[in-house]
């Protein structure tokens, strides 16, 4: 069953300049994907049509099954509860604790309080700071940011994880750690779409690549062998 | 996945930018102006009615110096004798003295033509005749003159009228004023592209849960604002009445006092008023801006 699929996607800005150009992939449930491009060539814009904070000027987006185009906001916001994303720059609420800010997509769905403590204790225990759940975001390490960032996208179980240039705030040993990280969530279960402009990185791994070129989706294996 | 329960903004971490840190501040003020303007409406109403009542109940005749004392006996006489007239009062001319030293200062009435004056009480309900009244009193002295104070009801009336018209605008524009507050601090959280509000949007918190739980909070921040402003103009008309009343009247009503049940009416209402502004604005300005988003 495909979780995501676009036909045809194409995005313009306001000015009509074009962002993203007749773009058509399809991400099966389960699978693990990269999206490479260099800087600019349109991957947080694709990512951002998918997690539908952006709508697509032009093709037709299916998410989980239902035409996004179809949807009315509600139905839109539940769809988004079904993704976890982790950002490029992590967008955490630094005046809220890192237990918090795990525990934001639960909150967001409403689950029982009790619920909220386990996941979030379990989540964090996960990606090793089970000591740090009351302390502030802002005053932990890169590293430790990232890592609740990625609690935070996960603890609610998402269908589909998108993460945008995660391996873009660590050196190697750390981009392969997070690689093998979200590779333990796809085990479960879980779609995972990484965008990253480290190509090279990305074809270290047997997971399927889309590359984008100016908005453009043009053959990974092309891509590769220019890089 | 977790599934969506109803009722989850109760649990969103709205209040974690600095924008609305303000909102009560300014609520104070403006509910403590508000409300000192609303009671300032009720004490000027009360004024006006006081003093108009005071007004209609008062005549008086002057009756020119050079007029016998058997001619000013028949005006008293004619007086009494005139159906709604409570109590006629001839005033010692030692009483007029003291009625005119504050403007003229130290008088020698034996050298100054100063009339004699009658002070009259009337019953406002019974319809005296007071034009009648004139005719007759012109018949027993030609040059006596009857003052019922008409003009002055009037100018006063125009006056308050004038100052409540301004009090009134003062409190809506008070109460517009907590309306931009909370709908600018709400505009202040939703600015940029990492606030938290885009954040709970953007993992899918659900339009109705944003609005609700923004405008939750901005009815928490105006009603403790608006409870610290009402003390404040509570304390303040405390203050100012000293005795019990903020204005003296000379009639038996005296107004705008803690003991007058319609200021805690004022002061307790316009709280939630406050509060309820500042929820509904909030609300119309998160809808407006997640309007905006896709």
């Amino acid at each position: 069953m495909a979780v995501v699929k676009l036909e045809g996607v194409e995005k313009r800005d306001d000015g009509g300049a074009q962002i993203i150009s007749d773009v058509s992939l399809t991400l099966e449930a389960g699978g693990f994907y990269f999206l490479t491009g260099i800087s600019g060539s349109g991957k947080t814009t694709l990512l951002r049509l998918i997690t539908l904070t952006e709508r697509p000027t032009g093709g037709s987006l299916t998410l989980f099954g239902a035409d996004t185009a179809a949807l009315d906001r509600n139905a839109q916001a539940a769809l988004r509860r079904r993704i976890g994303v982790v950002f490029q720059d992590l967008w955490l609420i630094d005046a809220l604790s890192a237990g918090d800010n795990v525990a934001l997509p639960l909150r967001i769905a409403g689950a029982p309080e009790h619920q909220v403590r386990d996941n979030v204790a379990e989540l964090l225990a996960w990606v090793g700071l089970s000591g740090q759940a009351d302390q502030p975001t802002a005053t932990l390490s890169g590293g430790e940011r990232q890592r609740v960032a990625i609690a935070r996208a996960i603890v609610h179980r998402p269908e589909l994880l998108i993460a945008d240039e995660p391996t873009g705030n660590g050196g190697d040993e750390i981009a392969l750690l997070l690689v093998r990280i979200f590779e333990q969530i796809n085990r479960l279960g879980t779609t995972v779409l990484i965008a990253t402009d480290d190509i090279a990185f990305a074809c270290q791994f047997e997971h399927q690549r889309f590359h984008l070129d100016h908005g453009m989706l043009i053959d990974a294996g092309t891509a590769a062998a220019a890089q | 996945m977790i599934g969506y329960r109803f009722g989850a903004w109760r649990e969103l971490p709205l209040g974690t930018d600095q924008s609305g840190h303000l909102l009560p501040l300014i609520v104070a003020v403006l509910v403590y102006l508000a409300g000192l303007g609303a009671v300032g409406l009720i004490v000027l109403d009360d004024t006006r009615r006081a003093s108009e009542h005071a007004l209609h109940t008062t005549l008086t005749v002057e009756v020119p110096v050079e007029a016998s004392n058997a001619r000013l006996e028949t005006v008293l006489a004619l007086l009494r004798q005139t159906p709604g007239i409570v109590s006629v009062h001839l005033l010692e001319p030692a009483e007029t003295a003291r009625l005119l030293e504050p403007w003229l200062g130290p008088l020698p009435l034996d050298e100054l033509p100063v009339p004699r004056l009658i002070d009259l009480r009337i019953d406002p309900t019974a319809g005296t005749d007071l034009a009648a009244l004139r005719r007759q009193l012109a018949s027993v002295v030609p040059d006596s003159r009857l003052d019922d104070h008409r003009r002055w009801p009037e100018g006063l009336r125009a006056a308050v009228r004038r100052m409540e018209g301004i009090l009134a605008v003062s409190i809506t524009l008070a109460l517009s004023l907590i309306a931009a507050s909370a709908m600018l601090a709400v505009r202040a959280a939703l600015m940029g592209d990492r606030s938290a509000l885009k954040l709970l949007h953007v993992l899918g918190a659900a339009d109705s849960d944003i609005t609700r739980g923004c405008a939750v909070r901005s009815l928490r921040l105006g009603l403790f604002g608006g409870v610290v402003g009402a003390v404040a103009a509570l304390v303040t008309i405390l203050a100012l009445s000293g005795a019990g009343s903020v204005v003296e009247l000379p009639a038996p009503i005296t107004v705008g006092g803690a003991a007058d049940w319609r200021v805690w009416g004022v002061l307790t209402g316009v709280v939630p008023v406050a509060g309820l502004i500042a929820m509904a604005s909030a609300g119309v300005a998160v809808r407006r801006r997640l309007a905006g988003m896709s």
